[in-house]
């Protein structure tokens, strides 16, 4: 860490030295052009997590939420990979719980702001994106039956769902509820067999429970909304100022760095809004690592073919059914991944939908040239609109990024319930 | 969802008609307004925009109302059927998009108009609506530039 300061300062200075016109546009005061462009990113410093609407909903959601009775083996929970002292990442390329993941595990702080949940949106709710990960055989590889029948096993769990949800269904009748099964089992495995061979409404009944616990989930992950950084407060007083001091939260690198980030270095195409991201889906013509991960493509066709989707039974009034009837094909959006939020980005590490770069440097530099290699799916031409950026420059937009770390969550919320 | 706020748009009847080759670049840009009408390319259309929201907004749905007249008879709007929108960003492109929008719009007819549903920018700038219409006329496209989004 303190070697790639002095690396940056030492760069830094020598850049001083052939300073550029553009460079020197970077200490001047900021036009209103430029601030306008600021407060779209910023929050209001004092913006507090909200309280929860059903505080006794949150705290089930956070118990299952740190319970490794979710896996299918007992040893992981939601919180092995999403660690709430490494903004609730796990600091790996690529998770390892039951199997290895494919793809890196983003932070949930300000999750609920997103309109698509995944890399690829393939939720289009908070609650519904909890099947998508208890049955992924690589992360909480369980089935819907298993955990029903966990829940209906144990008598603290039972209690917990019976007292907002009413009556689990008479999973004690084996005939009607086998122990295991899911729609997504291997085809023709037992799981598959025992799940087809159900009644319509005891499945329905299962997939219920599900929804269920992914609403409980997202009441306690709807509390993690924190912002609060050094940026905002910088921002609060470009707000006053065109020409606010620096200070150690702030320094004049990550001042020079927020100025290119709004303005010559195009960033703000995509990462706009007070989440650093538009929520849309990007080609960014990455040579491809995995050719069976083709992005929203595959989002969209997982999204629309999913019952927990917004127009699906299960949908709750909050759910947003309407803009389903306007997605666009899935192959116009081959080999395009969301665009992350960089609210707490220094503490995310490694990067990319695939965490294919270790460090902040390596990813803002990743936009400086077109990387060479095979590409699924067409990259988008709005990248060419950034431009070649010194290594002065590139130090600058790192400090920048390194200024958007969240004030810490109440300890109430991030630490683990006791057993 | 879909933002319910239509406003008729003031400068709708605009009796001065520039030259084609004008109008169909279609006004406005990022800052400016949403164009009130354009020809089509060749001329043998005219798109007018009858109903949008003030200003667009980002990141959200939201729908125009059009109104399609074929110049050698101005006073008989074409049916929906024979319009298809998609819109993009040409991003400094002369012609061709950068992008287009990751929502597919749908064409309905509504209190007369040509209503243009499941509008989409994710992006700010300027947005270009790119309007084919077969008609009895023959195939044509209008293009209008279309703002992203307010100030
Ligand atoms: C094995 C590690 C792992 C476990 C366990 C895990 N996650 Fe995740 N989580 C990920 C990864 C990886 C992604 C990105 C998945 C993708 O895009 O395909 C993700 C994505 C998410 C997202 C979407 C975030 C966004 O910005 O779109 C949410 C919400 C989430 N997880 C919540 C949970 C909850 C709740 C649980 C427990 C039920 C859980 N996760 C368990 C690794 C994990
Ligand atoms: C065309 C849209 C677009 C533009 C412009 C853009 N980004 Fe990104 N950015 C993305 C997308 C999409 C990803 C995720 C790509 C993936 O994982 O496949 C991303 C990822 C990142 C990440 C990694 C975040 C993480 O958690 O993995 C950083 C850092 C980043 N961008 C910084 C920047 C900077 C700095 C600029 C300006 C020089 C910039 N971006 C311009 C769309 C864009």
């Amino acid at each position: 860490m303190s070697r790639l300061c002095k690396g940056a300062a030492l760069v830094a200075a020598l850049a001083l030295a052939v300073s550029t016109p553009s460079q020197a546009a970077n200490e001047t005061a900021f036009t209103d052009a430029e601030r306008a462009a600021v407060r779209a990113l910023a929050v209001s410093p004092g913006h507090t997590p909200p309280e929860a609407s059903e505080p006794a909903l949150a705290d089930f959601g956070k118990r299952l939420f740190f319970d490794r009775r979710l896996s299918g083996d007992g040893r992981f929970s939601c919180a092995s990979c999403h660690q709430p002292d490494r903004a609730f990442t796990d600091g790996l390329a690529l998770p390892e719980a039951v199997g290895r993941g494919t793809r890196n595990t983003p932070t949930l702080i300000n999750v609920a702001d997103n309109p698509w949940f995944q890399w690829d949106g393939a939720a289009d709710s908070l609650w519904s994106q909890m099947l998508l990960v208890v049955e992924n055989p690589r992360e909480l590889a369980n089935d819907r039956l298993n955990l029903a029948h966990t829940l209906y096993r144990n008598g603290d769990l039972r209690a917990a769902y019976q007292r907002r949800f009413g009556p689990l269904p008479p999973l004690s009748d084996g005939e009607r509820f086998p122990a295991q099964g899911s729609p997504h089992a291997a085809p023709d495995s037992p799981g598959a067999l025992a799940w087809r061979r159900m009644t319509a409404a005891d499945r329905d009944a299962v997939n219920r429970v599900m929804a269920n616990l992914g609403v409980a989930l997202a009441a306690w992950q709807r509390r993690l909304i924190r912002y609060d950084a050094s940026f905002d407060r910088f921002a609060a007083a470009l707000a006053e100022d065109p020409d606010p001091p620096t200070n150690k939260a702030f320094p004049a690198a990550a001042r020079r760095g927020l100025k290119l980030f709004v303005g010559e270095a195009q960033c703000t195409l995509c990462h706009s809004g007070p989440d650093f991201s538009n929520q849309a889906f990007h080609n960014l013509g990455l040579p491809v690592a995995d050719h069976r991960d083709t992005g929203r493509e595959r989002g969209l066709r997982r999204l629309t073919a999913s019952p927990f989707n917004a127009a699906g039974p299960y949908a709750g009034g909050d759910d947003d059914a309407e803009r389903l009837r306007f997605l666009p094909p899935p192959e116009s959006l081959r080999g395009a991944f969301k665009t992350p939020s960089l609210r707490n980005v220094a503490r995310t590490a490694p990067y990319f939908h695939d965490g294919r770069f270790a460090t902040l440097e390596e990813a803002v530099r990743f936009y400086l040239a077109p990387p060479e290699g095979e590409t699924l799916g067409e990259r988008e031409a709005t990248l060419d609109l950034i431009p070649d950026l010194s290594d002065r420059q590139v130090a600058d937009l790192v400090a920048f990024l390194k200024t958007l770390d969240s004030a810490p969550l109440p300890e109430a919320v991030t630490t683990p319930p006791s057993p | 969802m879909i933002t319910a706020r239509y406003l008729p748009l003031v400068a709708l009847l605009s009796t001065m008609i520039g030259s084609p080759s004008v109008l169909a670049a279609g006004g406005g840009d990022a800052a400016g307004a949403v164009p009130a009408q354009v020809l089509s390319e060749q001329g043998l259309y005219r798109v007018e925009v009858r109903q949008a929201p003030e200003p667009l907004p980002k990141g959200e749905h939201f729908s125009l109302g059009l109104r399609v007249v074929s110049m050698d008879n101005p006073d008989t709007p074409l049916e929906a059927s024979a319009v298809t929108v998609e819109a993009g960003m040409r991003h400094g492109r002369d012609d061709g998009f950068a992008h287009g929008m990751q929502s597919e719009p749908v064409v309905s007819v509504r209190d007369g108009l040509i209503l243009v549903e499941g509008l989409y920018f994710h992006m700010g700038g300027a947005w270009t609506l790119q309007v084919t219409i077969d008609g009895d006329d023959g195939e044509d496209q209008a293009w209008l530039t279309l703002p992203c989004c307010g100030g």
